[in-house]
């Protein structure tokens, strides 16, 4: 028997690597465990209550597609999609800091979704990283009406449209 | 057609010392098809392609599909069957099943498909389990090839139900995700037998390319339930089974007789070579060479009269006393390659496991000594990716889908490079 440098756990003659950990027995004077250096992410994304519910959709929705959440838009409502900042005092209608959205390359001000009686409209607001439905992007400053089922992405922060009679 | 196949094999050391306690040895085990695969008698296939066509194929997706349909029924031939089948919140059997004679129309009705709405694949999925089965043949290979970029909602259990029942009549499932968001879990869970396979496409451009693989390798199939005995001496035990080419999956083994254990490894195409990572416990032993296990992979050959056959072999075991075998303490640097891959895909795959039960920390270590193992092998790239991800998922508790997904499927050798 012999013991794994890495987490002691217990290891049979002869095996190569822990078979609890994955470390490598063999040449084990090398103790280094991650070679790899790798450049960090200078922000971490605050992880904060969803600002919108759970409920059954009626009307408009859109579904983050990464974890499932719903949000959902009131009717005849013009809503600008974005992240906060409160030193600019932008605080926008639907906030996607809380959802990644600064990761994914989504702007402060990204873009307008605009609900009516009967149709519902993006206009991207020249934001930096474009945004896209169903991959083509969307050129800024014209609406585009929006479909049940469409892919909505806000630079690669991706969103399902759900549009319910 | 003339079928044969070549078995080779090599243990992770070349001798063992003597000891009173049990040691731990890998064998790889190569299988190479020696099958002589004339063209003129290609097998007979019935394929049914299951397309999504919710809104998010819309544009290029979907004009690729379209293409890649195309080329398809151009390669197949008026000995095999075709049928299409689509979904969005409902299913339509677009093209029922029948022989590719008139290739112009069955063109024309896939050039037809449009793209709109949500996403609902269990009715399509039984759709074609059904269009397959109203075939029937009774020679050839049947296959059902489901494409798509999106989740369905509320009928995930259904199609894994469908799935299930056409893998056990031997109907092979192949699905295809493009993009990054669809739903890993419930596309792994309906591959998950051994005649079934899920492939992860980047652009809509490799639809084309991956179709046709696939369309060959189905035509091309050389053997059908293959199953592995594996015969250990004494005490000895089979810990552990794993395929490693063409891509790396653990395969379930069960002991089906004292000693015996045996694992299913579904059907092979003749151009693939195979090849098994084997870990084995050997019980104290006496100095001596010892036939310490017996192989023998039995599979049938998809022919008329299907008869079954057998290759076999016998992996010896040289045990030394422990001054002797010190003098030849190397490792087999071709199994500890291999086996280092295997180690990263299970670190990886039991990190999902604590992403999804919220250990984070056990997660990201396990990520973390994954890329170790890659980068150690060599994949210094997937073994970056491994990195960030790791980091990622430390910072702010979760990972991004598409790195999820070219980690779980870049372990395994299934993208570009192996």
């Amino acid at each position: 028997m012999q013991r794994c440098w890495n987490c002691d756990a217990q290891q049979m003659d002869g095996a190569i690597f822990c078979t609890d950990c994955g470390a490598s027995l063999i040449g084990r004077q090398r103790r280094q465990e991650t070679t790899t250096t790798l450049d960090q992410p200078d922000q971490t994304v605050p992880s904060a209550a969803p600002t919108l519910s759970n409920h059954n959709p009626v009307g408009v929705s859109l579904v983050l597609a990464h974890d499932g959440r719903r949000l959902q838009l009131e009717p005849n409502t013009v809503l600008v999609v974005g992240r906060t900042d409160q030193k600019r005092g932008i605080i926008p209608d639907i906030d996607l800091g809380n959802y990644g959205g600064y990761d994914a390359g989504v702007s402060r001000r990204h873009a307008m979704i605009t609900v009516s009686e009967r149709s519902c409209t993006v206009e991207d607001l020249e934001s930096a990283n474009g945004t896209f439905v169903n991959s083509q992007r969307v050129p800024p400053q014209q609406p585009l009406t929006l479909h049940h089922g469409d892919e909505l992405k806000f630079g690669t922060l991706l969103l399902r449209v759900e549009i319910y009679p | 057609m003339k079928s044969d196949l070549h078995l080779q094999w090599s243990i992770s050391r070349p001798v063992l010392p003597t000891s009173t306690e049990p040691q731990l040895i890998y064998a790889l085990l190569e299988a190479n098809p020696q099958a002589v695969v004339r063209t003129d008698s290609k097998l007979p296939l019935c394929l049914c392609l299951v397309v999504d066509r919710s809104s998010s194929m819309r544009g290029e997706r979907l004009n690729q599909v379209k293409d890649a349909t195309h080329r398809i029924i151009d390669h197949m031939s008026s000995e095999d069957y075709f049928a299409l089948v689509t979904f969005n919140d409902r299913a339509d059997i677009v093209i029922p099943a029948q022989r590719v004679t008139d290739k112009a129309n069955l063109k024309l009705k896939v050039s037809g498909i449009e793209a709109a709405g949500g996403t609902e694949m269990a009715t399509g999925l039984a759709m074609a389990v059904q269009e397959v089965r109203r075939i029937g043949m009774t020679r050839g290979i049947s296959r059902i090839m489901v494409l798509t970029d999106g989740r369905t909602y509320g009928d995930e259990s259904r199609c894994v139900q469908i799935a299930r029942r056409a893998q056990e009549r031997r109907i092979g499932l192949t699905v295809l995700g493009m993009g990054s968001e669809w739903n890993e879990d419930l596309l792994e869970t309906m591959a998950a037998h051994e005649n079934s396979r899920a492939h992860y496409i980047t652009s809509a451009k490799e639809v084309t390319q991956m179709f046709a693989e696939e369309l060959q390798r189905m035509h091309a199939t050389f053997a059908q339930s293959v199953k592995l005995y594996a015969k250990l001496r004494g005490d000895g035990m089979l810990r552990a089974l794993d395929r490693v080419r063409p891509f790396i999956a653990p395969i379930s083994i069960v002991e089906e007789q004292t000693q015996t254990w045996t694992g299913n490894l579904g059907d092979w195409p003749s151009g693939d070579t195979q090849a098994f990572l084997l870990e084995m416990v050997v019980p104290p032993l006496p100095v001596g060479d010892h036939p310490f296990l017996q192989i023998a992979i039995r599979y049938t050959v998809p022919d008329d009269n299907a008869q079954q056959q057998v290759a076999a072999t016998t992996i010896q075991v040289p045990v030394r006393s422990p001054q002797e075998a010190a003098k030849h303490d190397q490792i087999n640097p071709n199994v500890k390659q291999w086996l280092e891959r295997v180690v990263a895909y299970r670190l990886q795959s039991r990190a999902w496991q604590a992403v999804e039960a919220g250990n984070i920390e056990e997660a990201t270590a396990r990520l973390r000594m994954a890329g170790t193992r890659l980068f150690e092998a060599g994949e210094t790239e997937l073994a970056r990716t491994i990195e960030e991800e790791a980091t990622m998922l430390l910072q702010s508790g979760t990972t991004s889908a598409e790195g999820r997904k070219r980690i779980k499927y870049g372990t395994r050798g299934l993208m570009g490079k192996a």
